[in-house]
């Protein structure tokens, strides 16, 4: 068994090419992923219904300033009942996507452009109200893209594509930490948790939180570890671009990190594990296209 | 190679691929400007020293450890947020305006870009915003706000005088 050709699919012990039933798998697992992330957001009151925004923030985004243009977005502050329609929206149309899923396969594609532009006109204006920053919303930005694919080798291809694109993000997250500067300075990480936990330690200075934060702030040292071992742990995620061996491997560390950042920094980057889920299938063969009408069949 | 597979397959595709990477290293290697879906990811990623000197805002009696980093974000972000409104201004004037009229149009409406929120609408939506999120039913009445400047003296957080 050749291990690095297999990928994550050697996990399986097998050189499985990518299938209807695992495309099927995958769809389900990311609109499963999709609505826990739903209700998580529901119950932290982050359903734009339950923020009601009155003001929102231009950011330096080219594509975001010819959708203010519109005027979308303001128009939404002086209707605020229809945060709830475009809540409904969003949150309600991957139901339409599943249901159309098997009834009308063919019209996946017609689906997937509506899906597309709702979930880019709500995450536009949802990030330009004070909410969260649209980087992490990425996965929802381009995930239509890959679930509107008809063709399966289609889909393959798409699906690598995002695969690269998370690659990208965390490896240049670290070298932007080299080319920032962030990465040679010692007290980095003292200032980093100052800063990010400011109020939290002025709430409670008492709590074994704060205690834990300001330990690592008097140990400059030591926090310098843990940001020069994330810069590093950031680079090594080129390794994707040359191979989809260790993808796996990845894939659990993400989740680490997700921990650790939750619990360290109290930034939670749950939104992109529908994109770090494409590395649990991306050691699966390209499906030839006689394969693909066969099991279409 | 994965980009000489996707061009034997579709030749569109290939050029759809090709034009996506070729803008996310447009976008990589000219800071400042992004375009969605093209970011950079560079938080905390510049040199950032410890102050002597911290403004930190808080509300009496609230207990940071009741609430989930979301519900906090929501309390402390959106003011954040609210005091750099006057950027929106001078994005708009410095950046937008001046970009349209280098392109030869005319600047887009202001009205878009910029919005002015008085500080009392502010407060009063802020106010019930607030309340929405904190779960502590006898802190909902009496919600007060400071902003004090705090020393860093080395070991912890200190309030100046």
């Amino acid at each position: 068994m050749d291990w690095a050709k297999t990928g994550t699919a050697s996990l399986n012990l097998t050189m499985q090419s990518l299938t209807h039933l695992l495309r099927r798998r995958l769809t389900t697992q990311l609109l499963m992923m999709f609505y826990a992330l739903a209700i998580y957001k529901w119950a932290n009151g982050l359903w734009m219904y339950q923020m009601e925004p009155i003001f929102f923030n231009t950011r330096f985004d080219g594509t975001t300033w010819l959708l203010m243009q519109t005027g979308v977005h303001t128009w939404l502050l002086h209707h605020p009942a229809a945060y709830g329609w475009c809540d409904a929206l969003f949150y309600g149309w991957p139901l339409v996507y599943a249901a159309l899923w098997q009834k009308k396969p063919g019209s996946r594609w017609a689906v997937c452009v509506v899906w597309l532009l709702i979930n880019w006109l709500y995450v536009q204006c949802y990030t330009l109200y004070p909410t969260n920053s649209i980087e992490a919303h990425l996965g929802w930005l381009l995930l239509p893209l890959l679930l509107g694919a008809q063709r399966l080798q289609t889909f393959y291809f798409v699906l690598h594509g995002l695969r690269y694109v998370f690659i990208f993000l965390f490896f240049t997250a670290g070298v932007w930490k080299l080319r920032q500067g962030g990465f040679f300075n010692v007290d980095q990480m003292s200032g980093i948790l100052l800063y990010q936990h400011s109020s939290w330690l002025v709430s409670e200075p008492n709590h074994w939180y704060s205690q834990a934060i300001y330990w690592l702030v008097q140990h400059p040292v030591v926090g310098y570890l843990l940001y020069a071992g994330l810069t590093i742990w950031e680079l090594v995620w080129a390794v994707g671009f040359f191979t989809k061996r260790y993808d796996c491997l990845l894939f659990v560390s993400f989740l680490v990190f997700l921990v650790t950042d939750y619990a360290l920094m109290r930034i939670p980057y749950t939104e992109l594990l529908p994109l770090a889920l494409l590395l649990l299938f991306s050691g699966y063969l390209l499906p030839k296209a006689e394969e693909e009408q066969a099991i279409a069949q | 190679m994965f980009l000489k597979q996707v061009y034997r397959y579709n030749k569109w595709l290939f050029a759809a691929f090709v034009a996506f990477g070729v803008a996310q290293l447009l976008v990589f290697s000219k800071p400042g400007i992004v375009f969605s879906p093209f970011y950079n990811y560079g938080m905390y990623s510049g040199v950032i020293h410890i102050k002597p000197v911290y403004s930190v805002t808080h509300f009496e009696g609230l207990k940071a450890h009741e609430y989930s980093p979301q519900e906090w974000d929501k309390i402390f972000v959106t003011l954040e947020r609210y005091e750099a409104l006057p950027q929106n201004d001078s994005i708009y004037i410095n950046h937008i305006a001046r970009l349209y009229r280098k392109i030869g149009l005319s600047a887009p409406n202001i009205q878009h870009f910029s919005l002015a929120v008085p500080p009392h609408v502010f407060e009063a939506w802020y106010s019930t915003y607030v309340k929405k999120t904190v779960s502590n039913g006898a802190l909902k009445s009496s919600l007060a706000r400071q902003t004090k400047q705090y020393r860093w003296t080395g070991q912890k957080l200190e309030p100046l005088p």
